[in-house]
């Protein structure tokens, strides 16, 4: 310690503080700002008399020795006003004085910059709950404690303060913070663990914080709501039947889309025709047309009132408007271009050449697109399914105009939301929030059962 | 012999580049190595004759069948492409197995067949490895097996040595001679390195510009190019435009004897650098200065300057050439047989 190497006179540092503390009692007792007699401060004054003895003697190390003073003397004389009783002060007195002791310990055994952060940490948190806050003496010792247990590792240090950060600023929706904070703290440490740059580490933060940010409401609204509103809205006959009507739906749809465009989005890839560039672009047009506007679209064509809507009734017996069919249609309008592009992806990623191959070792077209690339593009082609599936029982506009009932679960949030309001909707959207994460499980452990193309690790 | 394929006027046009017309026949059971330049055409000749090319016209013939116009799962010929292009969610086994799939024979049989292959390609280690985990070289020999184990009328080899290192090479080349002696299949191996061709084929076809410019046997080749464009890719680095007048070429540097009377009055003389000697007896020689001396590991090369404008290259032994340094002057001398004469088009 620095001390050892320059000879100080042992006894000074000790003496003066002594005085110091004699002349500001005196001082400010006269002044009327400090009341020296009271028990508190007597105690203080005979607690400093007595490590002033043991250093003069020199019983013990004098740095530290005329630190722990030093604290117990400003203690002594601002205590009284910062603490509302002498209870309070004693602790903070004593939690100062252990962060003193793992401070120099800090400073000996670990890094300048461990020092910094945690002299920085003890500045923000006094600035926080001392300087901010009104009545968190209790709070500030809790978090000093944590601070002086933490700070001589990075990581716990990061968690510390994850937490002082979701139970300070994110409340009342601490605990959600905490899961998505701690989550993040725990991708960049395995990141940067796995070397990743500190640019790709940056990139990782301040990316996520957003998306963790977005997706904060979901489990805000699943930890708000308590398990007993869930089953009541799962007895509830209504919200059944719109589960049930969304899940009907969005499966005819897709398993339509399935049939009709993974083949075409394999011919789009493996032909060259006229005008295949713009049919690729008008692929896009569901996505960029706003959905209330594709709506509103389908019902002026295929109503029962209109041409087409009459021809279809008329000639076939089917109608569009307010059936499980207008839901479908709407489905399948606003889901075709996921199906086709991810199917596209997935299919231009198969080396034409390895489909020649299999055609020279006497395979069929049909027969290689069977045995060859379905398989190889399984996965993308699932994964397209699966989006096209999520968007169809997700839509909400086009099929709430051309058919507001049979509902579906969309339709039914918004009736719900429309006639009884915010606060008895929320089971019922947590409900299907709740099926939704379900259904993605279950979706994703599907892909994982597809082929695995293995793919050569390169360096 | 029985001719094996028979391809006559074979033209395709990809984009801007166009194929052909080719005209080549082979018999079964041959070995021909097709060589020539990058961009050649040499691919694309492959790619017409098994089918996967739209816009092919042509007549192409194996065994007496008339097969352009058929797809190119109805040809039975097997195909080799450079990347070996293996079905990469399948094991070794099941690539192998993937064309018995098509062929009307036993199970039994089949199951005999695809160990044989197996065997035969030293894949049997590695027979249940997913396909895409395999080294290269594994995956040709897997690609081969595939290819032949549905015992191809026709084998078609599209670079198969391209991607391997030099042990490699030599491996796969003795492969390649020992199944062509075990399945007499007929075979076109596309190359551009014409030491491979010369050690795997019995016959060998240039091309040049999508058009073939000699078909002859690899010694011949060697010897005896047709054209300048030959003589030059196979290595016959000295080449000098010539006059001739009966057994004497008049070349820029001298005049050069010539093992037979010239008929034509102009063309062209071809000594391969191999055929050159530095001789102790500088009478019957060309006395020459060493421009430049690279060793080549086998033999060094050395570039002697004729006159200002004129060099030979030498391929000299290593005992002969190593003392020399650039500057001094060497006597160079050749036999006169080594002296080959192109006349016609260059």
């Amino acid at each position: 310690m620095s001390g050892s190497d320059r000879p100080v006179k042992q006894w000074l540092p000790p003496v003066c503080i002594m005085a110091m503390q004699t002349a500001s009692y005196i001082i400010f007792g006269i002044s009327g700002w400090f009341m020296p007699l009271e028990l508190f401060s007597v105690l203080l004054f005979l607690a400093n008399v007595v490590i002033c003895r043991i250093l003069i003697k020199g019983g013990a190390d004098n740095v530290l020795g005329s630190s722990i003073m030093f604290i117990i003397m400003t203690h002594a004389l601002i205590g009284q006003r910062i603490a509302p009783d002498s209870l309070t002060s004693g602790s903070i007195l004593m939690v100062n004085i252990l962060i003193l002791y793992v401070g120099f310990k800090i400073y000996e055994n670990l890094s300048k910059l461990h020092f910094m952060l945690f002299v920085v940490s003890y500045g923000i948190l006094f600035a926080v709950f001392i300087i901010g806050m009104e009545n968190a003496e209790a709070l500030f010792l809790l978090a000093l404690m944590g601070l002086a247990a933490t700070a001589r590792d990075f990581r716990l240090l990061s968690y510390y303060w994850a937490l002082v950060v979701a139970f300070t600023f994110c409340q009342p929706y601490a605990w959600p913070a905490v899961i998505c904070l701690f989550f993040l703290i725990k991708i960049l440490q395995t990141a940067s663990d796995n070397r990743a740059s500190a640019t790709l580490l940056v990139f990782l933060a301040s990316g996520l914080l957003l998306v963790f940010f977005v997706l904060l409401p979901v489990l805000i609204l699943l930890a708000d709501e308590n398990s007993r509103n869930i089953v009541n809205m799962l007895k509830d006959a209504d919200v059944l039947n719109a589960l049930f009507t969304t899940a009907i739906t969005a499966t005819c749809s897709t398993l339509i889309l399935t049939v009709l465009c993974v083949p075409l989005a394999y011919a789009l890839v493996r032909s060259d025709f006229f005008g295949k560039t713009f049919l690729l672009s008008i692929i896009d047009l569901p996505i960029i047309i706003p959905q209330s506007a594709a709506g509103i679209m389908l019902l002026r064509v295929f109503s029962k009132q209109q041409v087409l809507g009459e021809f279809f009734f008329h000639a076939l017996g089917i109608r569009f408007d307010g059936t499980l069919l207008g839901v479908i249609l709407a489905q399948i309008f606003v889901s075709m271009p996921f199906i086709l592009k991810s199917a596209m992806t997935a299919f231009s990623a198969v080396p034409l050449s390895v489909e020649q191959n299999a055609r020279t070792l006497g395979a069929s077209a049909l027969s290689t697109f069977r045995r060859v690339v379905l398989p190889v593009s399984a996965r993308g082609l699932l994964t397209g399914c699966i989006l096209a599936w999520a968007r169809a029982a997700g839509e909400f506009g086009a099929v709430l105009f051309i058919a507001p009932y049979p509902q579906t679960a969309p339709v039914a949030v918004y009736n719900r939301f429309t006639s009884v309001g915010l606060v008895e909707t929320a089971p019922l959207v947590a409900t299907l929030i709740l099926f939704s994460v379900l259904l993605f499980f279950v979706m994703q452990f599907s892909i994982n059962l597809m082929p695995k193309v293995h793919t050569r690790e390169r360096n | 012999m029985r001719p094996g394929l028979r391809i006559d006027n074979l033209c395709d046009k990809i984009g801007r580049f166009s194929v052909g017309p080719i005209s080549l026949s082979i018999s079964e059971g041959e070995y021909l190595a097709i060589l020539g330049p990058t961009g050649c055409g040499k691919t694309s000749l492959l790619r017409a004759l098994c089918g996967l090319s739209p816009h092919a016209t042509g007549t192409v013939v194996i065994n007496d069948e008339q097969i352009n116009g058929l797809p190119p799962n109805k040809r039975r010929i097997g195909y080799v492409t450079q990347l070996s292009d293996l079905f990469p969610h399948m094991t070794v086994r099941d690539n192998v197995e993937f064309g018995m799939a098509y062929l009307s024979v036993s199970k039994k049989e089949k199951a005999d067949r695809i160990a044989r292959y197996l065997n035969l390609f030293r894949l049997d280690n590695i027979a249940a490895q997913p396909a895409a985990t395999v080294s290269g070289g594994e995956a040709k020999r897997t690609a081969m097996a595939r290819a032949l184990v549905i015992e191809p009328r026709l084998l078609l080899l599209d670079e198969p040595l391209g991607m391997l290192d030099y042990n490699g090479r030599k491996v796969m080349m003795d492969i390649l001679k020992l199944i062509h002696t075990e399945l007499k299949t007929t075979t076109i191996h596309v190359t551009h390195d014409r030491y491979e061709a010369w050690r795997v084929a019995d016959t060998c076809a240039v091309m040049d510009e999508g058009k073939i410019v000699q078909t002859s046997s690899v010694n011949d080749l060697f010897r005896t190019p047709k054209s300048v464009f030959v003589a030059d890719f196979l290595g016959g680095k000295n080449i000098f435009e010539a006059e001739f007048c009966g057994k004497t070429a008049s070349v820029p540097w001298g005049a050069v004897e010539l093992p037979c009377p010239v008929s034509e009055s102009k063309g062209y003389i071809v000594i391969r650098p191999e055929r050159l000697r530095i001789s102790p007896d500088s009478n019957k020689s060309l006395l020459c200065s060493v421009n430049s001396k690279r060793d080549c590991g086998d033999y060094i090369e050395i570039i002697c300057g004729i006159d200002r404008e004129n060099v030979f290259y030498m391929h000299a032994p290593y005992d002969e050439a190593v003392n020399l340094s650039v500057g001094d002057k060497i006597s160079v001398t050749w036999a006169t047989d080594a002296v080959h004469v192109i006349t016609g088009q260059p």
